[in-house]
């Protein structure tokens, strides 16, 4: 009787041990992203693979915290942001629960956010202050402080008030993390997520600094981070001057022309694939926790998208009157207004321009270096992802024009606010403006840039004597009449 | 049969199996596709290295990104010089082979393909066979010691460095954990220790090649003279059969000196067998890497001073370079084709005393019992050899040791020569002729040179120091043209 007991309880405790053995490598083992059956939902919210992946205990990639800690980072250092992420010009659209640019992803046991293609490249615009922003889908992030952002995300993540029992607290009653997710909130799971952090910091810490000018809204220091993150070079040793690369978010619709051109504002590789994925990495995927399918989805609507036409009131006499204008001075480097259809005029589009030729600010071409090259050749090792198209160039690229009027400010850098401001000699352009407003100037062509604050938002103070934001060069155009200035500026709102 | 004796059965079935498993992922050596160029053959191709003296590639893959503190400054392998370009997975000089797992060698273009950029935001140019001015050989050796000598050279750092770039299968992960990380480090440790014995500062593009071929040779450390001196360019090597090779002219077969480099660089017995085997079956499959190395050499031709030149002033210099310099750099002068006594040159006589009869004939011993066994190294001389100045814009910086940063320098008296620079910046100085070798970036990126270093005097050739300045600068000129 007893041994039969036993045998039964013995049996009981064996099927029970399995059981949770299966729960607990299912729960890991898992990885199912949130799917989006649109396109553009996809591109808005869906997840290319940049959550944490690999193994619980050294997972790879990612660049954010998990879902329940993401969510209550603002709440528990509401000092550092007391108006939420929107503080950093993120998106939000009604009924969503995270603003886009976020994808949300189980992996490893957890719900994990990650950042997509939507982050950098989806914006606002507006008519007036009062008119409702439009949300535009491939053009350049115009409101967002990505470093700004991921300095608040590192330093609240190591915050002594970011505990577990903070993290419970702030759980919704419904709906809140699966089992498995408060076990390892028990288990010193916050201790692993700010060891995680403090390597990032520790790795990337130099570019968030101030020694290194602000990329303010809009701008992003494409490949130092890269640097250090993926390959862990030491980027204290690195010059100053290296560290300082901010360049402009590009628009990323039309694509399929664009195969083959020099990409990149220096133009350092011409594969539109390559650059894709190039540019996932910067949002947090690795070669062993990207999701190619995911974003071949995105690939293949990027490859099409069509431009935003202008909405605003086109003077069509001037702008016909601009067009011969542009012919003269602009095709040849930057194409027409067809190239919206594909139709690629002027020799010189997608090629590079030495830096001596044009004369722009020298500090992002410099920060890609031959040494940096040679890094990137082992990336995506061992498949037929292997990174082989990048080159170090000795300038920019010259880039085609369609949709330019969302692709304010221009220049690499962003250094001159508005089209009619980059027809002005170097000297005369404004020297110093702010980003990130989203009201649209239709007589200069470009964003209102004399706005330090709106509607709760502090844009970026753009100094153009800072290193790296010179709004020098590029003076073509600059001798017209004001006349010719104006009919260009009008054509190029038909593009 | 018994329940014991099938469980027997199957245990030896498992174990052979394992066995097999590893063999196969550990000792086996898979056809090696060569490249269709002969040029990138010269460039990736491997010349056996990877077995021995080899490191599994994701390993090495990774060692830069765990040890960055191993390397001068931030940028991989790149920072020590080694850079690949074009899009080659490979930094110039390495190759990747299966021996069961893939595995990185180096090859003869380590120390005999040169970059140069003409300015610091240029991009750089590509010279296959000249010296290799911006490799740092001995300062990657000592990084991969060092991390082998790190606790953290370890399976779980190794394996989760790794984990970021593929995902290896399970039993690979078992392989790695067991057998190749353990193994990977005793090798790189035996190597610091037979490398200890080699004294002095090799420093950008310098090799002591004469340390390392009686490491080869005689296996055990020898309290020794160091014997550092620039590589060598490596176009028109057919035509320097009469003359013999090396600095001190000590070989006299092209064939013998291209495998010796081979075997000095850790080419395997087992390798150099298989190679020479191969050597005159030239339709085969896989042909002799070594003699298509070879081959590819003898037709290379010096390459064109890339920026501009005065031509009228370059003309001016023909003349002071016929009465100067062509008695012994010209291949028809009367004193070409024999090494210059030491006594004439004066240049540093440390590499020459460095190679003596008795390391000759140990060398000579090296292929002892194999078909690749050498005869022709020799202690012929007493003085270094005036190579043909093809191309001398590329021999920067000068003289064997490469104490003299730039032709400029060269012609001033031995007392007005730089005693401090810096080598391995790969920006070209079109004034003086040579790599730029002062300032921030060539200090950041390169080594120091110490002239007042033992085997690092820059006195000696002192041919055409007492010309004019005019009479200098037109033979300049006249150099780029070479």
């Amino acid at each position: 009787m007893i041994r039969r007991t036993l045998t039964l309880i013995g049996l009981a405790v064996v099927i029970l041990g399995v059981l949770v053995g299966i729960w607990v490598v299912v729960s890991l083992t898992t990885d199912r992203p949130i799917s989006y059956a649109s396109i553009e939902e996809h591109f808005k919210y869906g997840s290319i693979g940049s959550e944490p992946g690999g193994n619980l205990l050294a997972p790879v990639g990612g660049a954010l915290p998990p879902y329940w800690v993401f969510k209550s980072l603002p709440s528990i250092c509401s000092d550092k942001l007391p108006n939420g992420y929107a503080t950093f010009g993120f998106i939000s659209e009604p009924g969503r629960d995270l603003p886009i640019g976020i994808s949300r992803r189980r992996r490893l046991g957890l719900d994990q956010v990650g950042l997509n293609c939507a982050v950098c490249h989806t914006g606002t615009v507006r008519e007036t202050p009062t008119s409702a922003p439009r949300i535009v889908l491939g053009m350049p992030a115009n409101r967002l402080d990505l470093q700004a952002f991921v300095q608040f995300v590192t330093e609240c993540s190591l915050d002594n008030r970011l505990t577990a029992e903070a993290i419970k607290g702030r759980l919704p009653k419904k709906g809140g993390p699966s089992l498995f997710e408060r076990v390892l909130l028990d288990f010193g799971f916050i201790e692993r997520l700010k060891v995680t952090t403090l390597n990032l910091r520790n790795r990337i810490g130099p570019v968030l600094a101030d020694t290194v000018p602000r990329w303010g809204r809009g701008r992003v220091d494409t490949f130092n981070p890269y640097k250090s993150v993926q390959f862990n070079w030491d980027l204290n040793k690195l010059p100053t001057s290296e560290l300082t690369g901010a360049s402009d978010f590009p628009s990323i619709w039309n694509q399929k022309p664009r195969e083959g051109m020099h990409l990149h504002w220096d133009g350092d590789n011409d594969s539109v694939d390559e650059r894709n994925l190039s540019a996932s990495l910067g949002a947090g995927v690795t070669p062993v926790t990207v999701d190619h399918a995911n974003l071949k989805r995105v690939r293949d609507w990027i490859w099409t998208l069509p431009p935003p036409k202008y909405p605003y009131a086109v003077d069509q006499e001037l702008a016909s009157r601009g067009a011969p204008l542009y012919q003269q001075r602009c095709a040849t480097c930057h194409a027409d207004h067809r190239f919206r259809d594909g139709v690629v005029s002027g020799s010189r589009v997608g090629q590079i321009e030495t830096l001596a030729t044009i004369g722009t600010d020298p500090y992002r071409l410099n920060s890609y270096t031959p040494a940096f090259a040679s890094n990137q050749y082992s990336l995506y090792p061992d498949s037929p992802y292997r990174f082989s198209h990048f080159r170090k160039t000795n300038g920019y690229a010259n880039h085609p024009l369609d949709g330019i009027w969302l692709r304010a400010p221009y220049l690499h850098n962003g250094s001159v606010p508005s089209i009619r401001d980059l027809l002005e000699a170097p000297e005369l352009r404004p020297k110093v403006f702010y980003r990130g407003y989203d009201v649209y100037d239709q007589v200069k062509l470009g964003f209102v840039s004399d706005v330090a604050a709106a509607d709760g938002q502090v844009f970026s103070r753009y100094d153009t004597a800072v290193p790296g934001n010179a709004n020098s060069g590029h003076v073509y155009g600059t001798t017209l009449s004001a006349d010719d200035k104006r009919a260009i500026v009008e054509y190029l709102k038909t593009f | 049969m018994s329940r014991l004796g099938w469980i027997l059965v199957v245990l030896v079935l498992l174990m052979g199996a394992a066995g097999l498993y590893v063999y196969y992922h550990v000792d086996r050596v898979a056809p090696v596709p060569q490249s269709a160029s002969a040029e990138d053959h010269f460039l990736y191709g491997s010349i056996g290295t990877e077995e021995e003296r080899g490191v599994p590639y994701w390993i090495w893959l990774v060692l830069p990104r765990i040890f960055p503190e191993y390397l001068p400054a931030p940028g991989g392998y790149a920072a020590v010089g080694i850079m690949a370009h074009d899009g080659h997975e490979m930094p110039i000089g390495f190759s990747k082979v299966e021996i069961g797992v893939p595995r990185v060698g180096v090859n003869c273009a380590l120390c005999h393909t040169a970059t140069v950029r003409a300015t610091p935001t240029d991009p750089p140019m590509v010279y296959p066979g000249a010296p290799a001015h911006q490799t740092g050989a001995q300062e990657y050796l000592r990084f991969l010691v060092a991390a082998a000598s790190d606790a953290r050279f370890n399976a779980d750092t190794i394996l989760n460095e790794i984990a970021r770039n593929v995902q290896l299968s399970l039993p690979d992960q078992l392989l790695y954990r067991f057998v190749l990380i353990p193994q990977t480090r005793r090798a790189l440790l035996r190597l610091g220790g037979e490398l200890s014995a080699l004294t002095g500062e090799w420093g950008r593009g310098r090799t002591d090649l004469v340390g390392l071929s009686t490491l080869a040779s005689l296996h055990h450390p020898a309290e020794r003279a160091a014997g550092i001196a620039d590589a060598m360019p490596l176009w028109h090597l057919q035509t320097r059969e009469a003359s013999g090779y090396q600095w001190d002219r000590s070989a006299a077969s092209l064939r013998d000196v291209v495998r010796a480099s081979a075997v000095v660089e850790g080419a395997s017995a087992r390798w150099m067998d298989i190679d020479t085997e191969m050597w005159g079956r030239r339709e085969a499959k896989q042909p002799s890497s070594l003699r298509r190395v070879m081959e590819y050499l003898s037709d290379l031709k010096p390459p064109k001073y890339p920026f501009a030149v005065d031509s009228t002033l370059a003309a001016a210099g023909a003349a002071t370079y016929a009465a100067t310099c062509a008695e012994c750099h010209e291949a028809n002068g009367s004193r070409a084709t024999s090494p210059i006594p030491i006594a004439d040159i004066g240049t540093d006589r440390s590499r020459l005393d460095a190679w003596t009869a008795e390391s000759a004939a140990a060398f000579n011993k090296v292929g002892d019992g194999h078909n690749w066994k050498f005869s022709s190294f020799g202690k012929a001389t007493d003085g270094y050899a005036a190579p043909p100045l093809d191309a001398v814009w590329l021999n920067a910086p000068y003289l064997h040791n490469g104490s003299v940063p730039t032709l400029s320098d060269l012609l001033e008296p031995p007392a007005n020569r730089p005693t401090h620079f810096w080598r391995g910046y790969d920006v070209y100085d079109q004034a003086r002729v040579g790599f730029v070798s002062n300032g921030p970036d060539a200090q950041r990126l390169g080594t120091m040179f110490d002239a007042t270093q033992s085997g690092n005097g820059n006195g000696g050739h002192t041919y055409g120091t007492t010309l004019s300045a005019e009479q200098k600068r037109a033979l300049i000129e006249y150099l780029k043209t070479k």
